[in-house]
């Protein structure tokens, strides 16, 4: 069966403007040809630190970025060609939930009227099948019908996360985005807001791209795991795969420096050197190069391409010298 | 610190009107502008202040029953012309204040949302434009052109003041279209008119509510200039009227009608300032928010 | 196993009151623990649970209005603190004491050198020349491994990136030989590769120096990785005190053993779903009148729901608990 999602070489490049006249003086390569397949009702977890890309991988998908070139098929749609009024249209397919409980949800606005507005925009249902559609919601997320007529300034930063999740889910979408969705929550309340977005992924069949830079959390919720670094995936695998054998040194590193709640773990990790160079100076060749405890000369010189690990399924792939 | 689960149904106005309420100087002063208000209202209403034209008295009367504040150079009374002029004040303040914060708001939301584009470069270059030509050089020359018509000077005012409004609200919405749930909007495939005028402007409320108070006191002290200048109100009379006509009387040694007008304006002026001042603070989205 | 020595730190029955528009609220009520001298002791809690109060409080810096101490008392080597005025505090910061925040951009000056703001307290607490302030200041930018110090000293802020701010911090935190660091999520804005970094810094320049530590976090696992002991707070109570070992090893109460088990760590095999804590959080000013974990233990009876437990401590481990795990090794009661 095909993929429902297949991102082919998507790029998204920012203008960077400086000097007189705002010239453009350079370009921001936030995103720099990733590629990628995500299966019918399976999610793909995207990791990586920050400034690496992958917020803006998730919503170039989306075209809430535009994207600079590359493509992106939903379901055998062409989402990157689609003119304005298709594309709004086709967004009742995709949604998003974002990281920041306090900023996703517009202030001024009952939660009943957050709810109601995706699909009174694309005119789904009677008035009142939309009100039963938004308590049904409101049910599968946690939260009872007393919350209808208040504002999200009277809720908690986890409510307003599953009232987020709940927005989502309004339009039936078979694609949603999760940017972050339990970073800013609490350890308690982010278990419980995971558990919830792998029900809905078991129950409604909803594939997601789960964007993290929490690798734990991650491979909780995800079927295979793609690692971004300087606006490109490195590595790629099934996520039992990836976490017993990751190649990329680069993963390695992450997975090594992730603190573990035990004390007799105590400082068994590869220390990087260095921190992320900037996205608007790359280093040339391997971009991992200048942190890598493997350099090679080779790595200084030459873009890696992608070396099979495992074909077959979902594969395992590197974008490493060494393989 | 602590965040504020409170399980009441508040709005966030809810909330600024409860902060509002504790500020002392806020609320008398926000008393002292509704006794204005009263007044404009009785004025228009044809209840009292009817007589501000009739010349009945002696020239420069002093004050007594039958002219509470005296009379003027040709006889009129004094206290019945400065309540009248709280009318005046009042019609002026609010239709500067009300076009021009609509003015502002609507196309400091639009550059705003569509900031680096065209429409903003346009809307700046307007602006700009507008703010480079001296106020009473503007005033004067619609006035001249649009002669004989008694709104030129609210045109003049509303045609100045919209700018201020429109930049602080520009800024504000390149803040807010950063925001996730608008993102949120476009990601549901809203509308841009509904993102603009319903998820974004509704958060600019506060600002628009200030400046337009803050405006208002801009417009009346205007119009006190202005028509001391001969520009502004040309029927009916006013706190500047008074205050110009007054020009010979000081001369002569009778303050009545000097005194009467400035302190009318003053104390309407200082409560609207202290007004503005308690709303902004009320209102500061990082304070009520929380 | 008893921990000896008089402690550097000794906080007792200490509450921080604050006013809101719906009454005052107890941010922490009752805290108490000691930090002995070269520890590090870690407070860990979730957002709300007072664990950053009561690091500000130490320090004097809890915002008044709408902040007070309500209570209780903080020594600092036999001294008391609570009450101190603002005049003799300034003397203590930086000197005695010092703090790193969670934001090193906002925590540092953005329009001062970072020459400037380090030479700046040595001065004042030391009594150094500029010369010698500089001569200090870059040893300590050496010691925190910034690279060419010497010439970085003389950079903004905004002209280094995250963890280097961070490093600076510390360097600036140390500079005056403090007996006290308090450190407030130190590494929580940091990449984790970063956050490795600063944190084996951290850990190693404590043991060099022989700074005590109050690591303040929401992340157990910092805590495993940098904390002799930690103190667990729920809603404004500490609820656990323990050596980080046991605390991980052999969780006493309920709502230590949910945090262990809920925080998402890599696993050999996925569950088909997490461990969580039911519920959510009290709201501080509608507390429940017994035990404020009650509504979301799975332990809770009558007692816990009428009755609040005090902390009792028993072989170097301190619960609030009317039911704790036992464990074999210590005699229980």
């Amino acid at each position: 069966m095909k993929p429902l999602l297949q991102v082919r070489n998507l790029r998204k490049h920012f203008p960077v403007r400086g000097g007189f006249f705002r010239r453009v003086t350079g370009w921001l390569k936030a995103v720099d040809g990733v590629s990628f397949d995500l299966p019918r009702g399976q999610t793909f977890g995207l990791v990586g630190e920050s400034g690496c890309g992958k917020s803006t991988l998730g919503r170039a998908i989306l075209r809430l970025h535009e994207p600079t070139g590359g493509r992106v098929l939903l379901d055998g749609t062409d989402i990157t060609a689609l003119e304005r009024r298709a594309l709004t249209r086709q967004r009742r397919h995709m949604q998003i939930i974002f990281q920041d409980p306090y900023a996703s949800l517009s202030p001024r606005r009952t939660i009943l009227q957050t709810l109601l507005e995706p699909m009174e925009v694309h005119r789904l249902g009677t008035p009142e099948s939309r009100r039963e559609k938004v308590l049904e919601l409101l049910h599968i997320v946690g939260l009872g019908p007393e919350v209808l007529h208040r504002y999200p300034h009277e809720f908690s930063g986890g409510q307003r996360q599953r009232i987020g999740i709940a927005r989502a889910l309004t339009l039936d979408p078979k694609f949603i985005v999760a940017d972050e969705a339990v970073s800013a929550l609490d350890v308690s309340v982010q278990s419980q807001v995971l558990n919830l977005i792998a029900r809905l992924q078991r129950e409604l069949g909803i594939s997601f791209l789960f964007i993290s830079h929490d690798l734990a959390v991650v491979q909780h919720i995800s079927d295979q795991v793609g690692v971004m670094y300087l606006g490109r995936l490195v590595e790629t695998a099934p996520t039992d795969e990836l976490y017993r054998d990751p190649r990329h040194p680069y993963t390695r590193a992450l997975l090594s420096a992730i603190p573990v709640p035990d004390p007799k773990w105590r400082s068994r990790r590869i220390l990087l050197q260095g921190e992320i160079p900037s996205p608007l100076h790359p280093p040339p060749g391997c971009p991992f190069h200048t942190r890598c405890p493997e350099a090679m000369p080779v790595c200084r010189r030459e873009m890696p391409d992608w070396r099979p690990i495992k074909e077959g399924g979902i594969p395992h792939r590197v974008a490493c010298h060494l393989y | 610190m602590t965040r504020d689960r409170s399980s009441e149904r508040t709005s966030l106005w809810a909330k600024a009107w409860y902060k509002f309420r504790r500020d002392r100087i806020g609320v008398v002063s926000l008393g002292v502008v509704a006794l204005y208000f009263i007044v404009a209202l009785g004025v228009w209403l044809g209840l009292w202040g009817q007589g501000w034209s009739q010349v009945d008295g002696p020239m420069w009367a002093p004050p007594g029953p039958d002219h509470w504040l005296g009379t003027n150079i040709i006889g009129q009374d004094i206290f019945e012309r400065a309540i009248y002029s709280t009318k005046t004040a009042f019609e002026v303040g609010l239709v500067v204040a009300v076009l021009s914060t609509l003015l502002g708001g609507f196309f400091g939301a639009l550059a705003g949302y569509f900031s680096n584009s065209w429409v903003d470069e346009l809307i700046l270059w307007l602006m700009g434009v507008l703010d480079a030509i001296p106020f009473y050089l503007f005033v004067a020359a619609l006035a001249y052109a649009l002669q004989g018509y008694p709104y030129a000077m609210h045109i003049a005012m509303i045609a100045t003041f919209w700018t201020t409004t429109a930049r602080l609200v520009r800024g504000e919405v390149i803040k807010l279209k950063n925001f996730e749930f608008v993102e949120a909007a476009r990601a549901i495939g809203l509308p841009r008119r509904l993102i603009i005028f319903r998820h974004i402007t509704p958060n600019t409320f506060h600002i628009l509510l200030v400046q337009a108070t803050i405006v208002f006191v801009g417009a009346i002290k205007s119009e006190v200039i202005l028509s001391f200048l001969g520009l502004g109100v040309t029927d009916g009379v006013s706190w500047g009227l008074m205050i110009a006509e007054s020009t010979q009387e000081v001369q002569a040694g009778h303050f009545s009608n000097f005194i009467t007008a400035s302190l009318f304006l003053f104390f309407l002026v200082m409560a609207f300032n202290m007004f503005a001042d308690a709303l902004q603070d009320a209102l500061d989205p990082k304070k009520v928010a929380a | 196993m008893t921990r000896s020595g008089e402690p550097l730190l000794r906080v007792r029955e200490l509450a921080v009151e604050f006013s809101t528009e719906r009454g005052p609220v107890r941010a922490i009520d009752g805290v108490s623990f000691d930090v002995l001298p070269g520890e590090t002791l870690g407070v860990v809690g979730e957002s709300g649970c007072g664990k950053s109060v009561t690091a500000l409080s130490i320090l004097g810096l809890i915002p008044s209005p709408p902040g007070r101490i309500a209570g209780g008392s903080i020594r600092l080597q036999g001294r008391e603190l609570v009450g101190l005025p603002e005049r003799d505090y300034r003397h203590l910061r930086g000197k005695e004491v010092s703090m790193i925040f969670q934001e090193p951009m906002t925590a540092l000056n953005p329009v001062l050198t970072v020459a400037t703001q380090m030479t700046d307290v040595l001065m004042r607490h030391q009594g150094m020349s500029r010369r010698q302030a500089r001569r200090r200041a870059i040893e300590m930018l050496e010691l925190v491994e910034i690279p060419s110090p010497e010439k970085r000293i003389d950079d903004y802020p905004h002209q280094m990136s995250g963890g280097m701010r961070q490093r600076v911090m510390i360097a600036m935190a140390l500079s005056c030989n403090p007996r006290l660091l308090l450190a407030d999520e130190p590494t929580t804005a940091l990449d984790v590769t970063t956050q490795a970094q600063v944190l084996e810094e951290m850990v190693r320049l404590q043991q060099k120096l022989g700074t005590s530590v109050v690591l303040v976090t929401h992340d157990l696992g910092v805590v495993a990785e940098s904390c002799h002991r930690a103190v667990v707070m729920y809603a404004g109570r500490i609820v656990e005190e323990a050596p980080v070992e046991e605390l991980f090893e052999h969780p006493r109460h309920p709502y230590t053993e949910g945090l262990l088990q809920s925080i998402p760590r890599i696993r050999e095999e996925k569950l088909p779903e997490l461990p969580t804590i039911p519920g959510s959080v009290p709201d501080l000013l509608e507390l429940p009148p017994g035990c404020r974990f009650a509504d979301r233990c799975y332990k809770a009876d009558d007692r816990c729901r009428q009755q609040e437990p005090e902390l009792e401590l028993r072989c170097d481990i301190a619960v609030a608990c009317f039911h704790p795990n036992r464990y074999a090794g210590c005699p229980e009661s």
